[in-house]
């Protein structure tokens, strides 16, 4: 008995302290808002200098790659490379300034944008002529072969990599070319290469994808979606009792919610390197806009939001070519990007009576990254051998980022898309 | 102190996003039982002013945890973050007062249990925020977090026995004070 009047004695107790209230200390507010200010600022620091990490990794990673081209650019030209080392050995002169001589002599306009790199490498190397000039004759047999090479290789120009197989071929004739292999084996690997260089290494990709269908949304209630992520404190007194009227108004009536999003509109510039024939990868840059309505409260009483956001996006995809077919090839593509809001509009519009009676504009930008997954079919037709036209219908899937702002990726993760564009093939 | 569920729940996805005017709000509403949670555990002015302070950036840097389960769901939740942080710091700061033994003498035999209709709640604070920091802190724990003795003893570090003893003790000296008032 004692025990139950005991717990009934401290249960009433702490009911009387639950529901009292004491008046907080003074300042107590500031101090709070001034360190979650000064939290905010921090956070945003941090996450830029992720940020930085991350975009410095992603150049990093294309530099990397760039640079490997750049070599394998030089790879595809051995016989400039080896002419240099030649050169560098101070043995055989005369085959560098003949050479430049006999290309720029010999081979016709068919050949000149695919000996261009060529003979500019080569050209870079021309001020050297006079000194060599002596060595001339030494090697007479070198200049004849390659003379003959050029102009009948100049001839075909479907087979302008043979070209340079035949002329580093011929060019091993010459007595040197003996010790040259031996002192340099890896050059052997890049003549059993040349071949495969057939296909171009880079294509410049540009595109825009936009389907404009909408995508509704209705729910009952109010939404606050939309919501503010920005930093910036909101809530003005305009606002505030503006969007209080409109909740006051609206007591008794029926509110629904109705989201409209515009189908998310994509261009791009992006970058393939073929991996091999089948296989290629593909990053860029992209911009997508994104655009939302939103209607709350009831007929007569609601308010607007027009949401605007203007996103940058970095894609990494991997291709495998299905089968070409003349000028048409298929291929299937699969990837990522993350994409990052750079700037964010909002507009408001109040409206009591159908009548609006305040606006308010916002903007910013959101911190969440969103990250997302596409696959798609490609295909491209070839109008030259340089340009080509594609189109790639795709599915992606948007995760979500933990983000209050409602995007059509939010509402919808599952997207379709079609991108068209152009592809620039270069880097033979 | 309940305030309608879809505004609670407009607050907790503003302050999610870093709304300061939602912050504000929310502070408005609750800090008045807040300052209570945290009173009841602190006597100390400064130290309950720095508590709280930390009590509510950890409330608003974590209302993504929240969850909401009910009605008053929201306070209950904000209640425990503030009542773990005085916690923490009794813990840290006067770990060796929690089992010293006032220095006043106690009354051993529990007097008769008053109603205390009549007293007002602040003077019934008062009286709690005047308990020995080990009473008072036991007292917190079992009668405002609904812990059993065996948690109070893990939690304190402290035997099973000495929350037991303590927790009898301070609601003798509360009945004690409750009595002597209405005498007066």
């Amino acid at each position: 008995m004692k025990d139950i009047m005991n717990s009934q004695w401290l249960d009433n107790l702490r009911k009387r302290i639950d529901n009292y209230q004491e008046r907080p200390p003074e300042g107590l507010w500031n101090d709070i808002e001034s360190s979650m200010k000064a939290s905010a600022k921090h956070t945003k620091i941090v996450l830029w200098s992720k940020r930085v990490c991350a975009a410095a990794a992603v150049i990093a990673i294309l530099l990397f790659i760039g640079y490997r081209i750049s070599d394998r650019k030089a790879e595809n030209m051995p016989l400039a490379q080896q002419i240099q080392k030649q050169d560098n050995t101070g043995n055989d002169r005369l085959s560098e300034s003949k050479i430049t001589r006999d290309l720029t002599i010999k081979h016709d306009n068919r050949l000149s944008i695919n000996n261009s790199l060529l003979s500019q490498t080569l050209s870079l190397a021309e001020p050297k002529n006079d000194t060599t000039k002596e060595n001339l004759d030494e090697h007479p047999e070198i200049v004849n072969n390659l003379t003959e090479d050029f102009s009948l290789e100049s001839k075909k120009e479907e087979h302008k990599e043979d070209v340079r197989s035949n002329v580093s071929n011929q060019h091993k004739v010459g007595p040197e070319s003996d010790t040259e292999r031996k002192s340099k084996p890896q050059n052997k690997d890049m003549f059993v290469k040349s071949p495969k260089s057939k296909i171009a290494r880079w294509a410049t990709n540009i595109y825009a994808s936009n389907i404009s269908f909408r995508f509704d949304d209705q729910y009952d209630g109010y939404g606050n979606v939309l919501a503010d992520e920005s930093n910036e404190i909101v809530g003005g007194d305009i606002e505030n009792s503006s969007y209080e009227d409109i909740l006051l108004q609206n007591k008794e009536k029926e509110t629904y919610t109705k989201v409209k999003h515009r189908q998310p509109m994509t261009m791009g510039v992006t970058v393939n390197y073929n991996l091999n024939r089948r296989w290629s990868l593909t990053s860029g840059l992209t911009y997508t806009l994104l655009r939302s309505r939103l209607h709350s409260g009831s007929n007569e009483h609601y308010f607007h939001k027009d949401q605007t956001l203007h996103n940058i996006g970095i894609p990494l995809s991997i291709n495998y070519t299905l089968f070409t077919a003349g000028k048409i090839s298929l291929y299937a593509s699969s990837g990522g990007m993350v994409e990052k809001n750079v700037y964010r509009k909002m507009s408001t519009d109040y409206i009591l009576d159908n009548d609006v009676k305040s606006t308010k504009n916002e903007s910013g930008h959101l911190d969440k990254i969103q990250w997302s997954v596409k696959s798609s079919l490609g295909i491209i037709y070839h109008i030259t051998k340089t340009i080509g036209v594609y189109a790639e219908p795709g599915i992606g899937y948007y995760f979500k980022n933990g983000s209050d702002v409602e995007t059509i990726y939010k509402e919808k993760p599952l997207n379709l898309s079609l991108h068209v564009g152009l592809r620039l093939l270069a880097g033979k | 102190m309940v305030i309608d569920k879809r505004k609670e729940q407009i607050i907790v996805k503003q302050i999610m996003s870093g709304n300061t005017a939602s912050m504000k709000e929310f502070y408005d509403i609750y800090s008045g039982y807040l300052m209570v949670v945290c009173a009841r555990y602190i006597s100390n002015h400064n130290d309950l002013q720095d508590i709280l302070q930390d009590s509510f950036i950890k409330i608003f840097k974590s209302i993504s945890s929240f969850k909401y389960l009910g009605e008053g769901s929201l306070l209950a939740w904000s209640s425990r973050i503030v009542a773990n942080e005085s916690l923490k710091f009794i813990q840290k700061n006067e770990k060796l007062n929690i089992t010293c033994c006032p220095s006043w003498e106690l009354p051993d035999t529990a007097e008769e249990e008053t109603d205390f209709e009549d007293v007002p709640t602040a003077t019934i604070m008062e009286m709690i925020r005047a308990l020995p920091i080990g009473y008072r802190t036991v007292f917190n724990l079992y009668v405002f977090e609904n812990k059993s003795h065996k948690e109070i003893a893990s939690i304190l570090n402290i035997s099973e026995n000495t929350s037991a003893s303590q927790l009898h003790r301070a609601k003798c000296l509360l009945v004690k004070q409750i009595n002597d008032l209405k005498i007066r």
